[in-house]
């Protein structure tokens, strides 16, 4: 069941989508977008259709597959004691896990099969040259996701992300990014795919362990989508994933606003915690300003008194001006 | 003249450097630089010999690649891919086209921008020194600890041969050498251990040798002494060869 009924606005696109709704800042839903597509054809006829679809692009690529025993109901999570995690996670040839995966359909307990986040170029050559999403020119990263019923637990990803359900049907829950504090988010760095996850299990919300998640409920969004209708997750935004049919395939793509030179803010927070989380409250106070009048609230008159010459890493950067930041940074923390 | 640039990651971020062996890229040379802590692996190969510094004030030590400037016998460069014959090759060959600048402090890279190893952006030879984003190579991590250690051996060396000298452990020779084709050959200019003086040291003066872990690299120069059989015959292969 949803965690609310409140759901993802959805937009009628005729044709591409245009480049402001490639740059939303809010979630949106577009049916149908890749009806045309063969795979979701191929997915509507039946599980076996678009296995055999997929099989046809397919030469020996091996992926990483995350197999689960029935009992986790395909929540792929910590185990019990957050040391490790309630699944395996094995190194395959996709062949093989199309063939488990029909195994495991005719299961009544089936256990969970998962292949996610697999690059579509490597995995399966030449599919995308009748089953792809024009983003305006973007150079976007598309992956394709293969399972059976599964749980993601909400996480954020970096880059802006659409995602289309080819076959199976699927449930997105989605939160906004300044929900951090309700949603009771695990390790940073030690997690089971890369990204922290919320520990909430939304099949069952325990409001006595997480009753903050109460409040983050009141600001959730809910997307139910079938084979060929499309999702925006803004960049940031906390996701929740179901598959909820048990032959499921997504497409996402992901991409950047930004320039290739700039890294992932995350190394910031690892560098914040290295150098300032454990400041005396004053000096991190100090710190919090800085950062806001620098970063968080950058203001060109606040430089005004600097000649422009003179602004170095204070000006806007560049590739280069990125490489002798880069190479500073490599130098001092080195040690 | 050579031009020696402080590397940086923004002007040399397309560089590359070509790792490949031969004459071509400068290793045609008949003697490189080495240090006590690569005798072991070096005396396997080469003749180790002593060689008075540029200024005259001290020793060097040299592995000897031939007999006469611009020859290296190691080199093999038949059927047109160039080959070094040997599995150790000295640092000072493997540190081209980099040299160690001195700052205030710290060490720093240069590169010889006139080097034939240096090559252009568009090269898909080489390696490449910087990542995309002006991060490190690999290659480049790992030149930047053969030229730490090259540093640190070059400097341990000056102390050894200082203590070569000290017990004049070194005495100059000269080795006639007649070709299988009849010709002579003479090598000169080079020292090597004086072995009656080292057997005649004193329990003292070993100890003393041992402890600053020098007993052994001497021994190693001495032993490396049987590479010259080796070193003649590759020049008598390469004499049959050019006949």
């Amino acid at each position: 069941m949803p965690v609310t009924d409140k759901r993802v606005r959805e937009l009628q696109v005729g044709g591409a989508l245009p480049d402001e709704l490639l740059r939303a800042t809010e979630p949106y839903i577009v049916r149908g977008l890749a009806a045309g597509w063969p795979l979701v054809r191929a997915g509507l006829q039946a599980p076996e259709a678009a296995d055999a679809y997929l099989r046809r692009f397919y030469g020996d690529a091996t992926v990483t597959a995350m197999l689960g025993k029935p009992e986790i109901g395909g929540r792929f999570f910590y185990n019990d004691a957050v040391d490790g995690f309630n699944f395996l996670s094995v190194r395959a040839r996709l062949d093989g896990v199309l063939d488990e995966l029909q195994v495991q359909r005719g299961m009544a307990r089936p256990g969970a099969i998962y292949v996610g986040s697999t690059t579509i170029d490597t995995a399966l050559p030449g599919l995308r040259a009748e089953n792809d999403i024009d983003l305006d020119g973007r150079d976007a990263l598309a992956s394709i996701w293969i399972g059976n019923r599964t749980r993601i637990p909400a996480h954020y990803d970096l880059p802006d992300n659409l995602a289309v359900v080819a076959a199976g049907h699927r449930r997105f829950t989605l939160f906004p990014p300044e929900q951090l504090a309700n949603l009771y988010i695990g390790p940073i760095d030690f997690t089971p795919a890369g990204q922290a996850i919320s520990m909430v299990d939304l099949a069952a919300p325990d409001l006595d362990r997480f009753p903050r998640f109460a409040e983050a409920q009141r600001h959730a969004l809910v997307a139910e989508l079938g084979p060929g209708d499309a999702i925006f997750i803004p960049a940031m935004w906390w996701h929740n994933v179901e598959a909820l049919d048990d032959f499921n395939v997504l497409v996402n793509y992901w991409w950047r606003q930004s320039p290739g030179w700039m890294d992932t803010p995350t190394n910031a927070l690892m560098l914040a915690i290295l150098t300032m989380r454990e400041l005396p409250p004053a000096q991190r106070r100090a710190w919090q300003e800085i950062f806001r009048h620098y970063i968080f609230e950058p203001d060109e008159d606040s430089l005004a008194h600097i000649p422009a010459n003179a602004r170095y890493a204070l000006s806007p950067l560049d590739d280069d001006k990125a490489r002798i930041l880069r190479g500073q940074l490599l130098k001092r923390i080195n040690r | 003249m050579a031009t020696h640039a402080l590397l940086n990651n923004v002007d040399h971020k397309h560089l590359r450097v070509i790792t490949a062996r031969g004459a071509r890229y400068g290793d045609a040379v008949m003697s490189a630089l080495t240090f006590p802590a690569e005798f072991r692996e070096l005396q396997a190969y080469y003749p180790i010999v002593f060689a008075r510094s540029a200024d005259g004030s001290a020793f060097d030590a040299l592995a000897l690649f031939g007999f006469q400037d611009g020859e290296n016998l190691f080199l093999d460069e038949a059927g047109g891919t160039a080959r070094w014959d040997a599995a150790a090759i000295p640092l000072s060959v493997e540190r081209q086209p980099f040299l160690i600048g001195r700052g205030a402090e710290e060490l720093s890279i240069h590169i010889d921008m006139d080097h034939p190893r240096v090559t252009a952006a568009s090269a898909d030879d080489g390696e490449a020194l910087f990542l995309t984003y002006g991060g490190t190579s690999e290659y480049l991590e790992r030149i930047a600890s053969v030229l730490r250690t090259l540093h640190d051996g070059l400097d341990a060396a000056k102390a050894f041969s200082a203590a070569l000298v000290e017990l004049e452990l070194l005495e100059s020779f000269v080795l006639d050498i007649e070709l299988d084709d009849g010709s002579q050959n003479r090598l000169g200019g080079f020292y090597t251990i004086h072995e009656e003086r080292l057997l005649a040291l004193s329990a003292e003066q070993l100890e003393r040798l041992n402890r600053a872990g020098y007993l052994q690299a001497i021994y190693m120069a001495v032993a490396s002494l049987s590479q010259f059989r080796g070193l003649i015959d590759r020049k008598n292969r390469a004499h049959a060869r050019h006949r």
